[in-house]
């Protein structure tokens, strides 16, 4: 399935760091003639699976009324005509089948009597962080981040006597950090499941780990490796392994939820899920609610928030949605570990070697040079327009070079064509940079980047001449982005303007531990929320050590309340001003003060709504002293950066909200409260939305309690700025990454042509229904089916879509197709779109209407009504609809 | 009928004779006298009165006609008409036969018979009732539905409620209907009478078990929302349906700080409710607080401020309910008290 363009089966994809940013074309009419892309037709043949969900509740209705029930519906499909693969039959989590059907088969499925509804069987992809060479174990700097090393040290908290559930690629039960800690377990699916995009589970009682991921996660909840000395969050847990992916690929709903159950059956008290469907931001999903669900029963779900950050906003999906799981977002780590050389004075320097060029050989010595007159203010050094090189000058040397007036690769190329042996390129801003010299043609000296300091070093040392040894090693170096939001943390909120994330942990640049299998030192380095989560989740493990009595609802409470802030990064953390609450929730875990804090702030968060609603937001937050002491606050108001721009492109603003806690406005001033032991005290907040932030952008901050001796709280709040219902749930696309075209387009594959909305026909096209032979733009051959159909990017997350078959006046002939809760897609730039990147979905009709009849030839029209989440159905403001031109089916 | 006869021809014969020897002088009258019986009517189906009537006369002239049912005497006259009235009841049902004996003076008598067939209805109707629903869990309408049959027709169905007339109805089909709410929980015997002509009565019952749980059903909607008093607990049960939601409503000023909980088992430690609980705006749409478990255990509470004047709306109902639009969640056992207060 290399297609992008889908069917709805494959909305949900998962986690993944691939950036698809915004082109910021401007819109355009489209030039006559444009085609659409070989890749991105709809293959209207291509099956792909789905639930088909009967009447009746499994619960209720015996196992022999449910076999008969399903048995009239494989009669009745027949008689219509449907071609589908039955997969699976349920009888106990739904009454019905896992079907294999096309599009628009499923369609025809969705109208049969008694059938409740047909939904997309989700696919979950396998996280696929960034794997990095693996380091020293002493380099577990993120223990140190949330208070871990404190917790084990000076609190005694080992999370002892606690059974974590890890759902996820299983753990290596032969790796010696785990020993005698894997107390249950499971693998649903065995090593094959995903190979090829087969999907055929092999269940068995080992969940070994021949992935890494679940072992990496699992070592950061709670490893610890008597050899190495490494130690997670949480090093005396006991786990619970449940392999839900194969080696490879990605998993589905249906065992999701099994190993679900069974963490529970089991006695998991915590669960970690790192794992999610990005764009999928509704508590309503299978999986969302199932966590939901558990936490009800007593257990802490913890979950990643989703690593589709660059993908802008409502970008978070999967379990971490459910209400009452802790959803966490990923903080870079103050240390990152970079390969180093080493300079004739000793000194060791980071470097990052850049992509499209050869690493450099281990051994490597040479002398450095540069630019005869270059400075570390010079604005365009080794630039063509500066003169580039001269000819020869640089022969067996590595050239250093300023960054900055043209690109990477004119600057090595110039190098390489003055004789360069090597160029070490150094930033022209704060930090590091991971260059590309990619380019034709190729450049063949390795080309590595420094940070401006160590660029201004050796530029210092050259006057007495100083050469570079490539030795091999290693270095960890400050992070620039240490300490804030990594960027490709998803944001929030959720379709229904919940405030996610809730909190955030170490994910970016993460040791832990790896299977021996893959990595013979046990260890590696991972990115990731999925890296986030499991620092929650050992953190959880400690809090229950330490109070057992904790009910599972409110471990987010606790952690929450003395989360600590994150600051907003733009080329170097921005000191008071704290990152978007829709990417941070809280801020970041600290185990100490959740652990030494006695006063509980209910609710942990402020989810306000939509500014259209409430002009004035009035809510109530309770401040529960648990402890003897009495507490003292400040507590002011301290507003994050509001997200503005676009969906796929958001823009800090600095327009804030503004507060008043008891009547006293906390803007500027502060209110002393106090708690006295054991006793309550009340917040009355208002909450009044940025007046100067644009409509559709989402603001949000804290309420801050600043305690001279004890642990300073947040209450996180969020809102959106506007009429929520006024997103646009259609959006335009980017074929070629410069020209707009009015999506949603009726797509006539036989004819090679497309139609935009609203576009004026000279011709009605017409389809035939038959399979033909056609070849595309691109010279690529395809036999598709002679049917209309739509292609829609969905710009924002859709409550209800109705897909319906209408006559040449307008008037409805047939339903073709109702969805609910859809994902939004990733990116309106087709060019940017990959297998788990969409820019549009495909609405395909094959000709038929529900009674199985063919549609009788005539002029039809194809509508799309859209219902906006929070939408009012008898509102038609919140309901969007596209309708496509008039078409003729001939057959 | 001939030994009868056969026995009463004897008897005559004989009186014949002693009459003949007491006569002197005058020559002796033995003319007997003429008569013939009619009854009318001649058929009875319900009980009546039978009018016999002796046409009877005599050379001489008639003393008397005596009227018998079989050998029993039941009547005479002495004066034409010759008449008895006598009655006839279901107990007579069968052939009635009856005589009539005219005298003269002489001492001739002459007789007649006739019959009247009697048949009374004496079968009762056969009934049936039966109640739908069987059972009440919530307010409503009960219909009750009365099957009867007669051989000669029913005339009346009476329905009663723990024996207090609620209906009757002469045509079939019999039916009446009775609405029923909290106060009336409990078992109720339905039971009806079906009549016939001759008040012969079919009588059935039935039970109806009345068990409403929620005092304050129906509330089902915001036209019919229960109204909240400030600082008085309400108890209700979400259940009676397969998805209940109960309503409750409010007047607020602006500005005034309140709190609402909706405890389970913090009061009813059977409770099996995990309530979900929502507070509307006064548009009656727009979700100004919800809450699943900000309370003890699962169960909610929230502190809010109220934004405008008006009248708010709260919804109250299972998490299972609200969760999946699948699920019902139906259980008697799902009680609550709901409690709004001032902070």
């Amino acid at each position: 399935m290399n297609k992008t363009a889908k069917t709805l089966a494959l909305l949900s994809l998962s986690l993944v760091l691939g950036a698809c940013g915004q082109s910021g074309a401007p819109t355009a009419t489209a030039p006559q003639g444009a085609l659409l892309p070989a890749a991105a037709h709809a293959n209207n043949l291509t099956p792909s699976r789905w639930f088909v969900e009967l009447e009746g509740d499994p619960t209720a209705l015996g196992t022999q009324s449910i076999g008969s029930q399903q048995a009239s519906f494989r009669a009745q499909a027949q008689s219509l005509g449907l071609h589908y693969q039955e997969v699976r039959s349920y009888n106990t989590l739904f009454n019905g089948f896992s079907v294999i059907a096309t599009g628009s088969e499923i369609n025809r499925i969705s109208r049969m009597p008694g059938v409740l509804g047909v939904y997309p069987v989700h696919r979950v992809d396998l996280p696929k962080p960034d794997l990095q060479a693996a380091l020293q174990p002493q380099m577990f700097y993120a223990k140190g981040m949330t208070g871990a090393d404190i917790a084990q040290n000076e609190l005694g908290l080992t999370g002892k006597g606690v059974k974590v559930g890890v759902i996820d690629t299983g753990i290596d039960v032969d790796h010696p950090a785990f020993q005698g800690r894997i107390v249950a377990g499971y693998d649903f699916v065995g090593d094959d499941y995903g190979k090829d995009g087969k999907y055929v589970p092999v269940p068995d009682d080992n969940p070994d780990d021949c992935n890494g991921h679940g072992t990496h996660v699992a070592g950061i909840v709670g490893g610890n490796d008597p050899a190495t000395g490494f130690k997670g969050v949480a090093p005396g847990v006991s786990f619970g392994a449940y392999r839900i992916f194969g080696c490879e690929g990605s998993s589905y709903d249906d065992v999701i939820l099994a190993a679900m159950e069974r963490a529970q059956k089991d006695g998991m008290q915590v669960i970690n899920m790192s794992l999610g469907s990005a764009f999928e931001n509704w508590k309503e999903t299978p999986l969302a609610k199932a966590a939901d669900r558990l936490v009800k029963k007593g257990v802490v779900v913890v979950a990643s928030g989703g690593n589709s950050g660059a993908n802008g906003q409502y970008s978070m999906g999967g379990p971490t949605m459910g209400d009452n799981v802790i959803s966490v977002a990923s903080v870079d780590n103050v240390k990152v570990d970079l390969d180093s050389f080493t300079l004739s004075d000793g000194s060791k320097v980071g470097y990052y070697v850049a992509t499209g060029a050869p690493e450099p050989t281990k051994g490597l010595t040479l002398p450095i040079t540069k630019k005869p007159g270059s400075t570390t203010t010079t604005p365009n050094d080794g630039c063509t327009a500066s003169g580039g090189f001269a000819a020869g000058s640089l022969t067996g040397k590595a050239v250093l070079i300023r960054r900055g007036g043209c690109t990477f690769y004119e600057k090595a190329s110039n190098a390489q064509k003055a004789g360069a042996a090597a160029v070490i390129l150094y930033n022209n801003a704060a930090g590091y940079i991971s260059p590309t010299v990619a380019g034709d043609p190729a450049i063949t000296i390795p080309v590595v980047s420094i940070s401006d300091t160590d660029g201004a070093k050796i530029d210092s040392l050259l006057g007495s001449g100083v050469s570079v040894t490539f030795d091999g090693g290693k270095i960890a170096v400050a992070n620039p982005t240490g300490n804030t939001i990594s960027s490709f943390s998803s944001i929030g909120m959720s379709a229904e303007l919940e405030l996610k994330p809730d909190i955030a942990a170490p994910g970016g640049n993460i040791y832990s531990t790896y299977p021996l299998s893959a990595d013979p030192s046990g260890y590696a380095v991972l990115s990731g929320t999925s890296m986030a989560s499991p620092h929650v989740a050992g953190a959880a493990a400690l809090m229950l050590q330490a109070y057992p009595n904790t009910q599972a609802k409110d471990m987010r409470t606790l952690l929450m309340n003395t989360a600590s802030l994150r600051w907003f990064y733009s080329g170097k953390p921005l000191e008071g001003i704290p990152d978007y609450v829709q990417r941070q929730g809280a801020g970041m875990v600290d185990i100490v003060n959740a652990y030494e804090n006695t006063v509980r702030a209910t609710p942990s968060k402020l989810s306000l709504g939509e500014s259209e609603t409430f002009a004035t937001r009035s809510k109530v937050v309770v401040l529960k002293n648990t402890g003897p002491r009495r507490e003292v606050y400040q507590v002011t108001h301290f507003p994050a950066l509001t997200i503005s721009g676009t969906t796929n492109a958001p823009k800090p603003s600095t327009a804030v909200a503004s507060m008043t806690i008891n009547g006293t406005n906390v803007d500027d001033g502060s209110l002393e409260v106090v708690v006295p032991p054991y006793g309550e005290v009340e917040l009355n907040v208002t909450i009044t939305p940025p007046a100067g932030a644009a409509d559709n952008s989402q603001y949000g901050g804290y309420i801050s309690l600043k305690s001279a001796i004890g642990s300073s709280l947040v209450v996180p709040y969020g809102g959106f700025k506007g009429d929520y219902q006024s997103l646009k749930s259609f959006g335009d696309v980017t074929l070629d990454g410069k020209t707009r075209l009015n999506f949603p387009i009726l797509v006539d594959d036989a004819a090679d042509d497309f139609y935009q909305e609203g576009q004026t026909l000279n011709a009605v096209p017409d389809y035939t229904f038959k399979k033909v032979e056609v070849t595309y733009s691109d010279g690529t051959k395809a036999t598709v089916l002679d049917a209309p159909y739509l292609l829609a990017n969905l710009a924002h997350q859709i409550r209800t879509l109705t897909f319906e078959l209408l006559d040449a006046n307008g008037n409805v002939v047939d339903t073709l197709g109702k969805y609910n809760y859809l994902s939004r897609d990733c990116t309106d730039d087709y060019t940017k779109t990959s297998s788990t990147c969409t820019a549009f979905e495909a609405f395909d009709w094959d000709g038929k209407l529900s009674n199985g009849q063919d549609a009788p030839n005539g002029l039809y029209q194809l509508r799309l009504r859209a219902l906006k989440p929070l939408g009012d159905e008898s509102n038609p403001a919140h309901t969007e609809v596209y309708t496509s031109q008039r078409f003729a089916v001939v057959r | 009928m001939k030994p009868h006869r056969t026995l009463s021809f004897a008897l005559l014969s004989g009186a014949l004779l002693l009459t003949a020897c007491s006569t002197g002088s005058t020559p002796p009258d033995t003319m007997a006298p003429k008569i013939t019986l009619s009854a009318s009517p001649k058929a009875l189906t319900k009980p009546g009165s039978v009018k016999l009537t002796a046409d009877a006369s005599d050379n001489v002239g008639v003393s008397k006609v005596e009227f018998y049912r079989g050998n029993t005497k039941i009547g005479e006259d002495t004066a034409a008409p010759y008449e008895f009235t006598t009655t006839l009841t279901a107990a007579d049902n069968g052939t009635v036969t009856y005589r009539a004996v005219a005298s003269d003076a002489a001492g001739n008598t002459a007789e007649a018979t006739t019959s009247v067939t009697v048949n009374v209805d004496v079968t009762k109707p056969t009934v049936s009732v039966s109640a739908s629903p069987t059972s009440l869990t919530l307010p409503g309408t009960v219909d009750f539905t009365a099957t009867a049959s007669d051989d000669r027709g029913v005339t009346k169905v009476e329905f009663y409620d723990n024996g207090k007339l609620i209906a009757t109805d002469a045509q079939a089909p019999y039916t009446a209907s009775q609405t029923y709410g909290f106060a009336d929980n409990g078992q109720h015997t339905i039971s009806v009478k079906a009549y016939d002509e001759q008040g012969n009565v079919g009588e059935a019952t039935t039970t109806l078990n009345v068990a409403i749980s929620d005092a304050n059903e129906p509330n089902d909607s915001p036209a019919n929302a229960t109204p909240l008093v400030i600082g008085t607990a309400l108890n209700g049960t979400i259940a009676g349906q397969g998805r209940d939601f109960d309503y409750f409503k409010f007047d607020a000023a602006q500005g005034d700080m309140l709190k609402l909980t909706v405890k389970s088992v913090s009061v009813d430690p059977a409770s099996t409710l995990d309530p979900y609980v929502r507070i509307l705006m006064p548009d009656g749409k727009t979700v100004l607080e919800k809450d699943d478990d900000s309370g003890a255990g699962l169960e909610s509470e929230i502190r809010f401020n109220v934004p405008v004047a008006g009248t708010y709306t709260v919804v109250v109902t299972s998490f299972d309910i609200y969760d999946d639009e699948q699920l019902t969640d139906d259980r008697a056992t799902n009680t609550y008290q709901i409690l709004l207060t001032r902070r």
